[in-house]
């Protein structure tokens, strides 16, 4: 092993973790709690790897995150490298973020699958080294290398690369800024055993080569033993037992340790049939009240009344080493197992350690080659990102592809109106005099050779009418719609990320916008400038596709925003997140960098659906008579003056009515394509 | 439950005290007080008339004390008298909301049928023509807007049927039942399938996409394994999984109605709640305004309530607090 020197790189004191119980009531004005961590005291050596081990619930992980700030702690102190990071303010610990990384859990979880695994290692070189980009590159490729993954594949994605290789990206992240020390949550319990060797080894290699120190988190006994210098047992947010690793696993003095460590399988049957298993009975007591006393009492074969007194402290028994404390007043001595049968074999055979190190065929660096099988695949290395998946998805969508053209089409019509207006040499708002624009009494003319669409009952060219209609409508779909996503993505992002107070306020706003009648509002609004113009300062409000839009934007972006809000509390929740945060990242630079690229496929998709549903929103208000005044031609308010001609103009009435009919048509097929193809296990509502 | 239910009354007092300011502001900042008093006043009237009609509406106050009169009349249970012809906005709201309300539960009752129904026939067999049909109609619908439909039904079903001489549906106007039940009817079908149709669209894409969730479901397949007949496991076993989200829109939507099909009341002229507000808003109209938009947001309110207990009833995870 490494050089271990005796001074301390962490020195936890005392720390205690609550957690308040949401929606529980106060007891004599006290709200309840969940005791994470009461009163953890431990210190972690330079060089050295201390591993934790304890059930699930017993405050592993939030020891971790406590360690490295990335929750704040209740009481207690945590001094790192000799200055206390217990109340250092965001920005000096966001400094002092490059001294400590993180390994997390989930390989899955841990890396955002929409960045390219090059700019996911050198996220914490963007964040904190200065250096010019080609210069991260360089060691970013180089911190590949080093843990065993082919640096060729820079630019792909993390769905392209199995549990194993992500552990190695997520390893790979930790060292880029050549911390101090590594708190390593569980890296290794969501690999298969095989897999798990391969990390655990990197890792043992990669301490070595640079000096690094360990916290390492894990339930399964085998692991620990294998990595550890020195062990901490938790359970119910205490430690109740610390040793060096090979005592611990000799001569387990708290009942729980020997418990643990007899519950961990031996890879031998004649051995395991020979073992006796202490099985405890029930499961950890419920952390908001925790037993009295000895936390273990509640579950420990050799329980005495007094245990549930006075908590028993962590100090040395039997003549051991002071570095080998334990909280029991009845210890287990030498050889003495739980039933008391001292000539059984003390579980946790040597064997364990076989699996573990298993040769293993190790890289030019050290470190395990995992990657060169891959070798022969060099073309392929060019990632595709959950973009071009997804465009490549649309590609072959036919119904989606040929929306996407008609789209195209009514946006070429609209764009060129003023060249259909030249062609049929009728401008948009010239009224033709009857009998040629209109018959002698005053009716609309039917369609023919000169008026293709016939004409309206002021003699004006429907076709050109129509054409110069899809101006309006897409302008209106559109620009309400980037309005409506514009605020609703904001206030979205800001109550879902920053949680608390602002998302409740949000929150509110949002219901309540959800709830206003929107066409009333809308009408009430758009008609108080269609009686006069409002003057706001040097600001004037009048009837017209600047309201029009503001009105539907705004009774549209709640939607959104709800959405969005949806999305964000559930990726806020992701290890990536968590992971940019331990890299010293701030709020918005994970907003943007992490989270917003997360929830831009369901903002997308929904936008595409929104553009018909404004276009058809700014087609009811001019149908109504307070949308875009006249005589601007558009497809609501021509539809409601024919209306007034339907048994003698069918042209009038129906020409609008299919043009409005197509473009929400094509918009809708090609918004429920889009969504397809970002999420293409969805059901999905189109055949 | 009792917590559940105070929370959310007292939310839904509070959507509804925004509402009405932000009607009251829309009304004061915009030309509204003197717009009224010009019209009632007359075209040729001097100032010194609308001034005089301005200060007997009341319309020269400033906003709030204009907004506290109101409330303070709310809380008796008036909403006010209307500006032209003095009418008392509650017997305004009374003679409205009938109608709306045939209107809205006429048109509930088939769509969510209509919905339901070609949803779960398409989910059954997906992909195959009858899905591809469904759904394709479905969406055609769903991209139509209600005054189109509404006027290409008008054309279709009143005017070409009555040049042919059949009259089977008024083209317009309402009919109370208490006149003639065959006369309401008649004069509400086209209004209820055009509302329906246009509404239906979205509860087969709805009951569609939640069937195919369920149906992918392992209890699913351990129904089929137990042997169940497939008509069983498709309205026993998977339906009722798959209606809590098509319910939830249907309170939604059916709350929503309730304040007035803004639309389809004035393409069809019925005389409901968005017919009168579409007019009071034309005409500036506060009184009437105000009462049409308290009764829409209560609307909306008590149907989000009505939608949560529901789904805590049809699905036991479900708690509410």
């Amino acid at each position: 092993m490494s050089s271990v020197s005796d001074e301390p790189l962490v020195r936890v004191e005392g720390l205690v973790k609550h957690f308040p119980v949401r929606g529980a009531r106060r007891h004599g004005g006290e709200r309840e709690v969940v005791h994470a961590l009461d009163g953890v005291s431990l210190e972690v050596r330079r060089g050295e790897t201390l591993g934790i081990v304890g059930e699930s619930g017993s405050g592993k992980s939030t020891l971790a995150r406590c360690i490295l700030r990335l929750q704040d702690v209740t009481a207690g102190r945590i001094v790192f490298d000799g200055e206390d990071i217990t109340t250092l303010s965001q920005h000096r610990l966001r400094q002092q973020r490059r001294e400590m990384q993180m390994i997390f859990q989930d390989p899955f979880g841990a890396l955002n699958p929409r960045r390219r695994v090059g700019s996911i290692i050198g996220d914490p070189l963007a964040i904190h080294a200065k250096g010019s980009g080609a210069e991260h590159k360089r060691q970013v490729q180089e911190l590949m290398e080093l843990v065993g993954l082919n640096p060729e594949h820079y630019n792909r994605f993390p769905a392209e690369f199995s549990g194993g290789q992500r552990q190695r990206i997520g390893v790979a992240r930790a060292l880029a800024l050549r911390p101090k020390l590594i708190v390593c949550d569980e890296p290794v319990s969501a690999l298969d055993v095989s897999i798990q060797a391969q990390i655990l080894n990197l890792l043992v290699d990669l301490r070595e080569e640079f000096d690094l120190t360990y916290v390492f988190i894990a339930h399964d006994l085998s692991v620990i033993r294998h990595v550890s210098d020195r062990v901490a047992v938790m359970y119910l947010g205490e430690v109740v037992e610390q040793a060096p690793a090979d005592d611990l696993y000799r001569a387990p003095r708290h009942p729980y340790s020997s418990a643990l460590l007899s519950a961990a399988p031996v890879p031998d049957p004649d051995l395991a049939d020979s073992r006796e298993q202490i099985v405890l009975v029930g499961d950890l007591p419920s952390p908001i009240h925790p037993p009295a006393g000895c936390r273990f009492s509640s579950r420990c074969p050799r329980q005495h009344p007094d245990c549930t007194v006075v908590t028993p402290t962590l100090e040395p028994h039997f003549g051991d080493p002071a570095s080998h404390p334990c909280a029991c007043y009845y210890p287990l001595a030498d050889g003495e197992t739980l039933s008391g049968e001292g000539d059984k074999r003390p579980v946790g055979a040597d064997r364990h350690r076989e699996i573990v190190t298993a040769p293993l065929r190790r890289g030019p660096r050290g470190a395990v080659g995992a990657w060169e099988e891959e070798a022969d695949q060099a073309e392929a290395i060019q990632g595709r990102s959950p973009w071009q998946l997804a465009f490549a998805r649309l590609r072959h969508d036919k119904a989606a592809m040929i929306s996407l053209g008609v789209v195209v089409a009514i946006a070429l019509v609209a764009v060129l109106a003023p060249v259909i207006a030249a062609l049929v040499g009728h401008g948009p708002n010239v009224q033709y005099p009857p009998p040629i624009g209109t018959t002698v009494d005053g009716l609309p003319k039917a369609p023919t050779i000169h008026f293709l669409f016939g004409t309206d009952d002021l003699g004006r060219d429907v076709l050109v009418r129509v054409a110069y209609g899809a101006q309006v409508s897409l302008l209106v779909g559109v620009l309400a719609t980037l309005l409506a996503v514009a605020i609703g993505a904001l206030v979205g992002l800001a109550a879902g990320y920053f949680g608390r107070v602002v998302d409740t306020v949000l929150a509110r706003v949002i219901d309540v916008m959800l709830s206003i009648p929107f066409l009333l509002f809308a009408i009430s609004l758009a008609s108080v400038v269609s009686i006069t113009p409002i003057h706001i300062g040097p600001i004037v409000l009048q009837q017209g596709l600047g309201i029009v839009v503001i009105v539907i934007g705004t009774f549209s972006w709640a939607t959104v925003a709800r959405i969005v809000r949806g999305q964000v509390l559930a990726i806020r929740e992701k290890e990536y997140i968590e992971a940019a945060r331990s890299l010293g990242a701030g709020s918005w630079r994970v907003i943007v960098i992490d989270v917003l690229p997360n929830v831009l496929a369901p903002i997308i998709v929904y936008a595409t659906l929104l553009i018909p549903l404004s276009i058809v929103s700014e087609a009811s208000l001019s149908y109504l008579g307070v949308g875009i005044p006249p005589p601007t031609p558009d497809w609501g308010s021509m539809i409601a003056a024919a209306q007034q001609y339907y048994q003698q103009a069918w042209w009038y009435l129906v020409f609008p009515c299919l043009a409005l009919i197509i473009t929400t048509l094509a918009f809708n097929i090609l918004g429920d394509g889009i969504r397809d193809a970002f999420d293409p296990r969805a059901t999905g509502t189109r055949a | 439950m009792i917590r559940f239910l105070v929370r959310r009354v007292l939310l839904g007092a509070l959507v509804m005290f925004c509402v009405t300011i932000i009607v009251y502001l829309i009304f004061y900042v915009g030309p509204g007080p003197t717009y009224v008093a010009r019209v009632l006043a007359g075209r040729e009237a001097p100032p010194q008339t609308v001034a005089l009609i301005a200060r007997r509406l009341m319309l020269n106050r400033p906003w709030y004390v204009q907004y506290g009169h109101f409330l303070s009349q709310l809380l008796q249970g008036n909403l006010g008298y209307d500006y032209y012809h003095g009418q008392s906005v509650n017997s305004i709201i009374a003679q409205a909301f009938p109608v709306t309300l045939s209107l809205a539960a006429g048109a509930a009752i088939i769509w969510f049928t209509i919905g339901v129904l070609s949803g779960v026939a398409s989910a059954v067999r997906p992909r195959s023509l009858l899905d591809r049909g469904a759904t394709f109609t479905a969406l055609v619908f769903y991209s139509m807007p209600t005054f189109v439909l509404g006027l290409l039904m008008i054309e279709l079903l009143y005017y070409q049927l009555t040049i042919h001489g059949l009259r089977w549906f008024p083209g317009s106007g309402y009919t109370s039942p208490t006149q003639s039940i065959s006369g309401w009817l008649r004069c509400l079908i086209l209004p209820w399938l055009t509302l329906a149709l246009v509404s239906a669209a979205a509860y087969t894409r709805l009951a569609r996409a939640a069937m195919l969730d369920v149906l992918g479901e392992d209890y699913i397949r351990t129904a089929r394994a137990k042997g169940l007949s497939e008509s069983r496991i498709t309205f026993r076993h998977a339906l009722r999984a798959a209606l809590t989200p098509v319910v939830t829109q249907f309170g939604i939507d059916v709350g929503s109605l309730l304040g007035g099909a803004v639309i389809t009341e004035n393409v069809f002229g019925l005389p409901g709640l968005g017919y009168t507000a579409v007019q009071a808003i034309a005409n500036q109209d506060l009184p009437v305004i105000i009462g049409v938009v308290i009764v829409a947001s209560a609307a909306v309110v008590c149907a989000n309530i009505v939608v949560d207990v529901v789904y805590a009833v049809l699905d036991p995870r479900v708690r509410l607090h």
